[in-house]
């Protein structure tokens, strides 16, 4: 066990490595000279060349990955240009927002996803599943985005329900908190929802198909104890290997989520970074979320060695 | 060919198909309901985006201004948008965008992931350095990925290509990794091995068309996300730009008056969601005949 | 105008171009003349987005400046007739010569921090934004500062200016008075302190910005009420949230449920949806600023007169103007009606509105077009700009042209005009409101924009301009002016625009100027 959590952590070292190397190089993708784009659009020669200087643009290529390198290991993961903050703090401020948005979203997903999906398995073929998958199907092919502004109409402008858009903290009100954020996540959920019951359902009829199942249901087992018993832990199973694209897609979708509902993270920050062309902004939240998803990756593989006693490697 | 009629090591879930079960295959398929229905759906909104000059016969970006926000009639069967242009013919073209970029980011996601799945099971040296890279390319959200680069690389429909293309390279070569590393453990590879045959050989020879099936059931999905992740850059301002009408570039466009001039929003939403909904159940048909170990019980 | 939709640049983004959107100014609620102002109460208002810096010596975006000006105040400030009122000065006085300035200070002014505004602090102000501002020239010609007690503060030109109480009022990067303490912090970097009716509150970057009514705020009380961004300044509200909501759709929706009583930027679609409740009204905020069809006259196709006079004719403003939405009103002149530039009916160009491909094609003919490339570029950011370039292709190619469309994003396509860089025969701009001032403001845009060069007739009416001494004369020259921008269509005039901003009814006391946003003299009327 020490030998393979040891392995696994060995085997992250070489992913951050490029992962900043990656999100170095989108800055060399800039067209033109970055620090011209960088120094924005009424800088003199001198301010331009001022930001070449800090930024290190003046030096050669190995010597400023170099200097990036040297950077992240202080910690430094760059400053914003529009906000005249660090990414770690102005990312440090939106998070919350974030993470209340992905964290709601993945706790209507979980016990929705897997119960119907589990549903759907177990009537296999007959109009029950027909149902369920359909709809798990529809989730997955809306577009997020659509459907979000058309539940804005729906629930705050005809039935009035619900607030249209803004945060509030959940320290401040936990009532609000969650009146502000249930639409959000509701609408960030329907994709995960029907990718989780998908997933569920296959990963069901895994199960049901084996033969120990064949073998209780053979001994006159109730066959609701048996599916309960093992659909627990398959669901343990499923969460933890669906948890790293689940927390993907949710940060992924809250991109488009925050927008619709004027939400104040860290995807608005992206949105709002790039269309201010503030690079460093958008280089180093992409490089914390990269860094961030490593470590969820790794947490996965090592829970799911733990919890799949099938998994052992040579 | 013979060889690969030898018998197939089912337990190792295999994706390899002899011609006969191939045959086979393609009769289940034929005979799968959800394959039926996604086939359907997308040939047919495939055949409307191919054909559409012929079926409405309007410029695209023609706008009769004082006709703005006509809702459906005789004249605009989906209405008209805040320009008077035809909603109906911006759809139909649309749909040649929004296919046209899912078609291309599937197939060069596929195209790459397949080759360095295969190189990164062949050349075991490889394997390592570039699956890290993918490792690395999948810690980033898919959708954030793509902003960045289209972000960097300017609001252009190449730029989207490019991007989704990168963002989808990963799952495809993990994909095609796994079942190549099976399939080069087979006997019958071995035995070509043995008998001399050189790397790439086997490589395109026995490997790649092995691990097809698995690939192809991933592209299948990729082009319905590819469809969804457009819509979804272009809502953020960075996908294909106007004039050039995209399913996503519509909503965008239309979004401000949702309440008012629901069909401008409408009626793309629905092709992205219908082409997606019959990409996803084409892949489910392919998965559960395909793969067998997914098949439905 | 269709409005800033959805996102705004927190990073000074306009030259003197200026484009200026989103500008906002209240309604004059008829009914409010009886009602007495009530203190009291919290006003959430609905805009864009938020500012990137309310740092004022670098700040020229709407989002920044609405916040801005009830912040912090400046030596001098437009009135509601947009001339020169002494705001934080008491006294302006020009010497003969015209090179030395001297300001006289309202006593007792206080900052938000408590402390009293004094001549040092106008001085390291000034000094700050010849350093930072990107519109640092307008100051050039100020050889030394002076102060010679705590409330004098005498200028030093170089070279004689007859303008600089013009420059010194200019609402866009406002030369606001910070304290001195600020004078070495960097652009984008300074504390929020000023000396305006509101202090800031809390502010949390991309969900709402919070002012509250600084209760230590001292009048001027030479005025008898506000008068334009001066006079005698009254702040009703306890406080002001400036929620940022990018999609009009969510924006309204706001306005709809309570959550916010005023919105700004309202697609004219959605206009009849506000006004069926009888809680809620929408009013007209004009003229924000003109727009025009940039015409780049140093590269290929338009740098020949016949082409750009040709593209002229073929643009048919109503078009435009339906499918951008918003507030627009035809006036073919550079000067909107009511202002001293103001020319009268007639227009100085026989290109405006012309609509007629026909007249375009024989001028094709004879510029010996061969169905070249004409290129158009427009950006992703503003959706009015790109729906105006849109239906100006369309219209271009109904006369025949070859047109090609690109969509690059807003720094870019800013940049590519205010500098004459990049490849493009046709852009799209919004000059305003500072144009309003006359036409020396306007000097730098005529000729950066569409990159005139070597147009000696231009250069000769600009020379008279300056050297006349009296308001027709300057007049007379300004018709020149126009005449060669206009009529040799280096620009093309499209409209005066403003836009729509919706309310509540119970909020009281707006008023009639069109500027950018102001909070004091405002109050809501619980019981309405």
């Amino acid at each position: 066990m020490a030998r393979l959590t040891l392995m696994k952590l060995l085997q992250a070292v070489p992913v951050i490595l490029i992962v900043s190397v990656l999100a170095f190089l989108l800055m060399s993708l800039l067209p033109g000279d970055p620090a011209v784009v960088i120094a924005g659009d009424q800088a003199s020669p001198e301010a331009i060349e001022q930001v070449r200087r800090n930024l290190g643009l003046d030096r050669p290529f190995l010597e400023q990955l170099g200097i990036w390198f040297l950077h992240l290991l202080q910690g430094q993961f760059g400053s914003s240009l529009m906000l005249n903050q660090t990414v770690l703090s102005a990312m440090g401020e939106r998070l919350p927002v974030t993470l209340s948005l992905a964290g709601l979203s993945i706790a209507i997903t979980l016990p929705i996803g897997i119960f119907v999906g589990s549903i759907a398995a177990y009537y296999r073929q007959t109009w029950v599943d027909s149902l369920i998958m359909g709809v798990a199907l529809l989730g997955v092919s809306i577009p997020g985005f659509w459907i979000a502004i058309l539940s804005v109409i729906v629930f705050s402008v005809i039935l009035g329900w619900l607030p249209s858009s803004g945060y509030v903290p959940i320290d401040q009100s936990a009532i609000e908190w969650l009146r502000a954020m249930i639409l959000p996540a509701i609408m960030l959920s329907l994709f995960q929802i029907g990718f989780l019951a998908r997933m569920t359902r296959s990963a069901m009829l895994d199960v049901l198909s084996q033969d120990f199942i064949r073998t209780a249901r053979s001994k006159g087992l109730s066959e609701w104890t048996t599916v309960g018993k093992h659909a627990f832990r398959n669901a343990l199973i499923l969460v933890i290997t669906t948890m790293g694209i689940l927390l993907s897609t949710a940060l992924g979708g809250s991109v488009v989520i925050e927008q619709v509902f004027a939400l104040p993270g860290v995807g608005r920050l992206v949105v709002q970074g790039i269309l201010a062309r503030d690079y460093p902004l958008v280089q180093g939240v992409m490089l914390i979320y990269g860094f961030v998803f490593v470590a969820i990756n790794l947490a996965v593989d090592l829970l799911y060695t733990v919890a799949d006693p099938r998994v052992r490697y040579d | 060919m013979t060889e690969l009629a030898l018998p197939i090591n089912q337990a190792a879930s295999s994706p390899v198909l002899a011609p006969r079960r191939r045959f086979m295959a393609l009769r289940r398929l034929a005979a799968h309901r959800s394959f039926q229905i996604g086939l359907c759906l997308v040939v047919l909104l495939a055949v409307a985006a191919i054909f559409a000059p012929f079926i409405t016969g309007i410029d695209p970006s023609a706008m009769k201004v004082r006709l703005r926000f006509k809702p459906p009639s005789e004249a605009f069967l989906f209405g008209s948008d805040s320009f008077g242009r035809d909603v109906l013919t911006r759809v139909l073209y649309g749909a040649r965008v929004s296919l046209w970029i899912g078609l291309v980011v599937a197939v060069l996601s596929g195209l790459c992931g397949a080759i360095i799945g295969v190189l990164a099971a062949q050349f075991r040296g490889f394997d390592a350095l570039l699956m890290r890279l993918m490792d690395a390319l999948m810690s980033f959200p898919a959708i954030l990925l793509a902003l960045g680069i289209t972000a960097a690389l300017g609001p252009r429909m190449e730029s989207v290509i490019i991007a989704l293309t990168v963002a989808y390279v990963p799952a495809g070569a993990r994909i095609v990794r796994a079942s190549a590393l099976v399939v080069r453990e087979l006997d019958y590879v071995q035995a070509a091995r043995i008998a001399g045959a050189s790397d790439l050989r086997i490589m395109f020879r026995h490997i790649l068309p092995n691990s097809v099936s698995p690939l192809l059931v991933h592209m299948t999905f990729v082009f319905a996300y590819s469809i969804l992740a457009e819509a979804a850059l272009s809502f953020l301002g960075v996908g294909v730009q106007p004039p050039t009408a995209s399913w996503g570039n519509i909503i965008a466009e239309g979004r401000d008056y949702a309440t008012e001039a629901w069909w401008v929003m409408l009626f793309p939403g629905l092709g992205i969601s219908l082409a997606a909904l019959g990409l996803n159940l084409l892949g489910d048909g392919l998965r559960d005949v395909l793969d067998p170990r997914l098949k439905a019980g | 105008m269709a409005s800033v939709k959805r996102r705004d640049f927190s990073r000074g983004m306009l030259g003197l171009g200026a484009l200026f959107l989103g500008a906002l100014t209240l309604a004059p609620a008829t009914a409010s003349a009886e009602a007495a102002p009530k203190k009291g109460g919290t006003l959430i208002y609905a805009t864009l987005s938020g500012p990137g810096t309310l740092d004022p010596h670098v700040s020229s975006s709407a989002v920044e400046l609405e916040v801005i000006h009830n912040v912090f105040e400046g030596l001098v400030a437009l009135d509601n007739q947009n001339a020169t009122r002494p705001m934080l000065a008491t006294k302006a006085t020009m010497s003969a010569d015209a090179k030395t300035y001297t300001f006289e200070l309202r006593r007792g002014v206080k900052f938000h921090n408590g402390d009293e505004l004094t001549s040092a602090d106008v001085k390291a102000s000034l000094e700050r934004y010849q350093r930072v501002s990107p519109n640092a020239k307008n100051l050039a010609d100020v050889e030394r500062y002076e102060t010679p007690d705590p409330y004098t503060v005498v200028l030093h030109l170089k070279a004689p200016n007859v303008v600089l109480l013009d420059v010194l009022k200019s609402p866009i990067f406002p030369f606001m008075i910070l304290p001195a303490s600020q004078q070495d912090k960097p652009a984008r970097g300074i504390d929020v302190i000023g000396t305006g009716p509101f202090s800031l509150g809390e502010w949390v970057k991309d969900s709402h910005l919070v002012i509250k009514r600084f209760d230590g705020y001292v009048p001027d009380t030479s005025a008898p009420g506000r008068d334009g961004y001066a006079g005698r300044k009254t702040a009703y509200l306890d406080a002001v949230r400036y929620r940022f909501i990018p999609e009009a759709t969510t924006r309204i929706a706001a306005l709809q449920t309570g959550e916010v009583q005023l919105a700004s930027s309202i697609p004219t679609e959605l206009r009849d949806r506000i006004e069926q409740r009888k809680e809620l009204a929408v009013r007209e905020v004009f003229p924000v600023g003109g727009t025009y069809v940039i015409v780049n006259s140093q590269y290929g196709l338009t740098a020949n007169v016949l082409m750009r006079q040709a593209i002229g004719a073929a643009i048919d403003i109503t078009e435009i103007t339906d499918a951008t939405g918003g507030v627009n009103k035809a006036n073919p002149w550079m000067s909107f009606p009511n202002t001293p530039y103001y020319l009268g009916e007639s227009a100085p160009t026989p290109w405006y509105d012309v609509k007629s491909p026909a007249k375009a094609k024989e001028l094709l003919k004879k510029a010996g077009y061969k169905n070249e490339k004409i290129i158009i570029e427009t950006n992703s950011n503003y959706q009015w700009m790109r729906t105006t370039m849109l239906v100006v292709a369309e219209q271009l190619k109904r006369a025949g042209m070859n047109v090609d469309v690109k969509v690059v994003d807003w720094t870019t396509n800013a940049a590519h005009m205010q500098q004459g860089t990049g490849e493009w025969n046709l852009s799209t701009t919004l000059f305003g409101p500072d144009h309003i001032l006359g036409p020396q403001q306007w000097r730098p845009m005529i000729y950066a924009f569409p990159s005139i060069k070597g147009n000696d007739a231009l250069d000769a009416a600009y020379q008279a301009f300056f050297a006349a001494a009296d308001l027709e004369k300057r007049r007379a020259a300004w018709l020149k002016i126009q005449q060669q921008v206009l009529g040799d269509a280096y620009m093309i005039k499209i409209a005066d625009s403003g836009r729509l901003s919706g309310y509540a009814r119970k909020l009281m006391g707006q008023t009639d100027y069109p500027g950018i946003l102001q909070l004091w003299d405002v109050w809501l009327d619980q019981a309405g």
